[in-house]
């Protein structure tokens, strides 16, 4: 009988941050619990390279601009299927609660996965968000498995949060998430008036929010799933709205509505072919209100509907480990209607196609896609915004520098546009149906980095990314008499930066482990439009030149903790940067402390936050006060 | 210290008593024929959409200066946000502010605040016989005593009203129906005559589209621009409604001040095709009609408003900046100061996005 010498085995799981020829950052569930994650913002802080526009508290909508590109050109795909609204072509993220998702990331570029779809790889920058774990669904026993989320918190915020998942047979499984949050929101904050200062309460900004989903899962054998999700979201919320000397009565209200029901269908075959099929169809509602007798009959009422159906096919061959070539079809129609009189019904036919291939060899790796886009608009009775059909490239590159150590070097290019947003091609008096598409272009250059140490340093990860992107045609409002406003493609944007990222992981006796992470974002964005005016050259509104995070976690076998800490340089909220339009900047920490224990044959989790603990008063957009200090206290149960 | 406190009530006391006792022997609100102008106060808007608070800056005539800084170092607090129409009126500037719905009150001279007013939605101001009237957007005129400084009553008038004029012991007021922009404003297109001695509306007077501006000449016509809907087939016209209240076409005109009965007048005219616009400056006899074209040449960009000091006949035009294209809304603006024939005389950089001029006059 041999006796194998015992191999030191060093884990290093392979790692998407690292290997990737584009920026992709990932947050899983546990990594955001270690780090002191405690919202959805917290969470998109983590990243670097993005800038979070943010109105404040729980309701406030927030938006992700990735690379100096604006919010517009963010995608966020929620488990594999791109969200949409076409009216604003924006997604608020502050409709995901943070409990319900099980991974979040963010690809800059395009993450060259041969299964994108060709809608996936449209943006140029997606924010995924993950809720579903599959691979946990089918390793699991046959039993009921129940999660319970009990969440309190400053400001009337009381969250409930429960989950059934089961594995009914080999083949099928199943979950169900229901998610409500009630959410007062009426936090203080300080109010400087001139000279004054003087402390205030948002008013008029309680939020009742419910999200509910359904999803199954079949396996229907050899390397063939099934993935279906039907989703509902309601968030009734009051407005708080600007800040307004004077006057705290703000009488606007908003209720908002999503189903949305997706599925996708993916097999593999034994020859190197997968085939795959996704189909959506998308209903929502926006109601506004604004109560106030200004208005004839007491109020205003905007009411918008959209719906979407989508199809997405896709066939992809890879006969060898090193490379492989898909091609994918996606079709999807939306429209949008109003009670408003003034708005026309529009629609938008959209076709694309992308051809992808990648090949690695030696210690190289080579990804290219092309993407072809067709957009065919119509309106009732107003003239139709124009119809688009534009070929997108995108390629990257990376480099193993050393054949034994994780170490490489990366470039990507990406060309992509967006079509004119509904709001902006037909909104009343301000839309213009003469619009083109908003075009970016990216290159980005990057050395990546990862290492085990020692035993005690088991891990240290490192990423360095600088990036040139440029927006041209950038679609933008302006004013030709004071009543009358324009949407033309008329802004130039340069982006210019460096987005770095760490982690550091250490061991310090059994049970006992510190990780340090952070990252960093340097950016210049300025405006190229036209030179010689107030805004050439000048960093576009409420963007930091520099921002970043970092956060210290410390666990223990009986109790963890966790710190952290992010913040950014002044900003202005004006383009041109007019007198005291500046933004100052802001370090804003929180910490966390928690433990996971067995009781009744249960996994409990009982923890608490504290966020903003300095009680730092800031505004990220002018006007919208940021919540300062509160807490928050929370037990998960699970069976 | 508590020494200090009782000297300094007890003088305040004498101050007030001998406030009261010089309104007594004069009423301060008496109709007077002004004789000398010391300076302007600049009504500036600020941005709502930037969220840059209002300011009122002041042009000493004798310094040839203007500081925008004059309510904030006086009061310590800004003129709230939309600050949308300024008035002087006795020893008071009366100014109001839309989105903060206050009225402040403060002394014409140092503009240290003596009253700050709660009302709803203000648009315009007027004043007589003792009165401070203001439109309010939901549909209302509020009329406040002067004496007292409180809220007295109000009257309704038409949809979304907006600046008024004073003439034969009435109160012209401007119903624009202006949020009702997507029905064509449908429940405008009238003025609201109110007997003041009354303060009751005696009749509606039908005018053009979206009437938004008011004022009156010395001989009791009054004069109303109904902006239209900012199209090529509805453009802003200037309307005279005579002491009959029989209404005619003037001219095109999008913004105007009077002096006597020499009313001078900007037209913004758009090409619709272009989307270019250009700036017509001229001036009209009241009485005669005659109009004079190319009063300005060395005119602005993007003017806000025109006015004229009624002693030293200067005229004054707020305007935007340039910005990228279009004007700068959220940048400085500034004011241009004429000769009553049209020669420039000097430009004043102002606060963002100036409405309108208040000349403190004596």
């Amino acid at each position: 009988m041999y006796t194998l010498d015992e191999v030191k085995v060093t884990t290093t799981p392979y790692n998407k941050d690292i290997h990737s020829a584009v920026p992709i950052q990932t947050l899983g569930k546990e990594q955001m619990q270690r780090q002191g994650i405690v919202d959805i913002s917290d969470a998109l802080n983590h990243f670097s390279g993005i800038t979070l526009r943010d109105y404040g508290g729980a309701g406030g909508i927030k938006t992700v601009s990735v690379r100096g590109l604006g919010a517009a050109h963010t995608a966020v795909s929620y488990d594999g299927v791109t969200m949409s609204d076409e009216q604003t072509g924006q997604i608020d993220m502050s409709r995901f609660s943070l409990t319900a998702i099980s991974e979040l990331s963010l690809v800059i570029g395009d993450n060259f996965d041969l299964l994108q779809s060709a809608r996936g790889a449209a943006a140029a920058a997606t924010v995924n968000v993950n809720t579903v774990e599959n691979d946990n669904l089918f390793s699991s026993d046959f039993c009921p498995h129940y999660s319970l989320h009990l969440e309190q918190g400053s400001f009337d915020r009381y969250n409930v949060l429960l989950k059934l998942s089961q594995r009914l047979s080999r083949r099928f499984a199943f979950t169900t998430v229901g998610d409500y949050l009630y959410s007062g929101n009426n936090y203080p904050y300080t109010l400087v008036n001139g000279l004054t200062s003087m402390r205030e309460n948002r008013t008029n900004s309680r939020m009742n929010k419910v999200h509910t989903e359904a999803n199954a899962s079949w396996n229907l054998g050899s390397k063939e799933f099934l993935d279906t999700k039907l989703y509902y979201y309601d968030n009734n919320h009051h407005l708080p709205g600007v800040v307004v000397y004077y006057n705290p009565y703000n009488g606007e209200k908003q209720q908002d509505k999503n189903f949305l029901g997706q599925t996708r269908w993916i097999k593999g075959f034994s020859n190197g072919w997968t085939a795959q099929c996704i189909g959506k169809f998308n209903w929502s509602e926006s109601k506004y209100m604004d109560k106030n007798d200004i208005y004839s009959g007491g109020a205003l009422l905007q009411n918008y509907w959209q719906r979407e159906v989508y199809v997405s096919g896709l066939l992809s061959y890879a006969p060898m480990k090193n490379g492989g070539i898909s091609y994918g079809a996606d079709y999807f129609f939306n429209n949008l209607n109003s009670n408003q009189s003034s708005n026309a019904n529009v629609s938008r036919h959209s076709i694309l196609q992308s051809l992808t291939a990648n090949y690695n060899w030696w210690r190289m790796s080579l990804s290219g896609r092309v993407l072809a886009s067709t957009y065919i608009n119509h309106s009732d009775g107003v003239q139709s915004s124009k119809n688009f059909v534009r070929l997108s490239p995108s390629a990257a590159f990376s480099f193993q520098l050393l054949p034994d150590e994780l170490v490489y070097i990366r470039v990507f290019y990406k060309d992509i546009f967006r079509v004119p947003t509904f709001t902006e091609s037909y909104y009343y008096h301000l839309g213009s149906a003469d619009l083109g598409p908003e075009t970016t272009h990216q290159l980005g250059v990057g050395v990546t980095l990862q290492k085990h140490i020692s035993s005690w340093w088991p891990e240290i990860k490192v990423t360095a990314d600088g990036y040139l992107n440029r927006v041209r045609d950038k679609i933008v409002s302006i004013p030709i008499t004071l009543h009358v406003w324009r949407t033309l493609n008329f802004g130039k944007v340069d982006a210019n930066g460096l987005d770095i990222t760490l982690m550091n992981r250490f061991s310090i006796t059994k049970g006992h482990q510190v990780v340090l992470s952070g990252n960093y974002t340097l950016q210049s964005v300025k405006d190229k439009s036209s030179e010689g005016s107030l805004t050439y050259n000048k960093q576009l509104a409420y963007t930091p030149e520099y921002s970043g995070n970092i956060s210290l976690a410390y666990e223990t076998p009986w109790i963890n903790l966790a710190f952290t800490g992010f913040g950014a340089s002044n900003r202005y909220s004006t383009n041109e940067h007019s007198h005291g339009t500046q933004l100052k900047s802001y370090m804003e920490f929180g910490g966390s402390i928690w433990r996971n224990f067995k009781f009744v044959g249960a996994d409990w989790e009982l923890r608490g936050d504290l966020q903003n603990m300095f009680d730092k008063q800031y505004d990220i957009v002018s006007g919208y006060p940021m919540q300062g200090r509160s807490y928050r206290i929370s037990l998960t149960i699970k069976l | 210290m508590k020494k200090y406190y009782l000297v300094g009530i007890i003088l305040a006391c004498l101050f007030a008593f001998s406030a009261c006792s010089n309104d007594d022997d004069n009423d301060e609100y008496a109709p007077f024929t002004p004789s000398e102008s010391s300076g302007a106060y600049i009504m500036n808007q600020g941005s709502y959409y930037s969220h840059i608070s209002s300011s009122i800056g002041y042009l000493d005539y004798g310094k040839g200066t203007l500081s925008d800084s004059v309510f904030v170092t006086q009061n310590r607090m800004t003129p709230g946000n939309t600050l949308q129409y300024g008035l002087i009126y006795g020893n008071h500037l009366f100014a109001i502010a839309y989105e903060s719905n206050v009225m402040f009150i403060a002394d014409k001279n140092t503009l240290k605040l003596q009253k700050t007013l709660k009302v709803n939605a203000p648009r315009a101001l007027a004043a007589s016989d003792g009165y401070i009237f203001v439109s309010n957007y939901n549909g209302y005129v509020t009329r406040i005593d002067g004496h007292t400084m409180t809220i007295k009553d109000s009257v309704k008038v038409g949809s979304n009203p907006e600046e008024m004029a004073v003439a034969n012991g009435y109160l012209y007021v401007t119903n624009s129906d202006g949020l009702n922009y997507a029905h064509g404003y449908a429940n405008g297109k009238s003025v609201s005559k109110i007997k003041i001695a009354t303060f009751t509306v005696e009749k509606n007077i039908a005018v053009g589209l979206n009437p938004i501006k008011a004022l009156a000449d010395s001989k009791g016509n009054v004069f109303i621009i109904a902006a239209g809907d900012y199209s090529a087939t509805n453009p802003s016209i200037l309307q005279k409604i005579d002491a009959k209240d029989a209404v005619s076409n003037i001219a095109n005109a999008s913004m105007m001040c009077v002096d006597g009965t020499k009313l001078y007048a900007i037209y913004n005219y758009t090409d619709w095709s272009t989307y270019t616009t250009t700036n017509m400056y001229f001036s009209v006899n009241t009485e005669t009609g005659v109009k004079t074209d190319n009063l300005i040449t060395q005119g602005v960009q993007y003017p806000l408003s025109i006015n004229v000091d009624p002693v030293t006949k200067h005229l004054f035009i707020t305007a935007d900046n340039a910005g990228q294209r279009g004007a700068d809304y959220s940048g400085a603006g500034y004011v241009n100061e004429y000769k009553a024939d049209g020669t420039f005389v000097k430009k004043y950089i102002t606060g963002v996005h100036p409405v309108q001029v208040v000349f403190n006059i004596k």
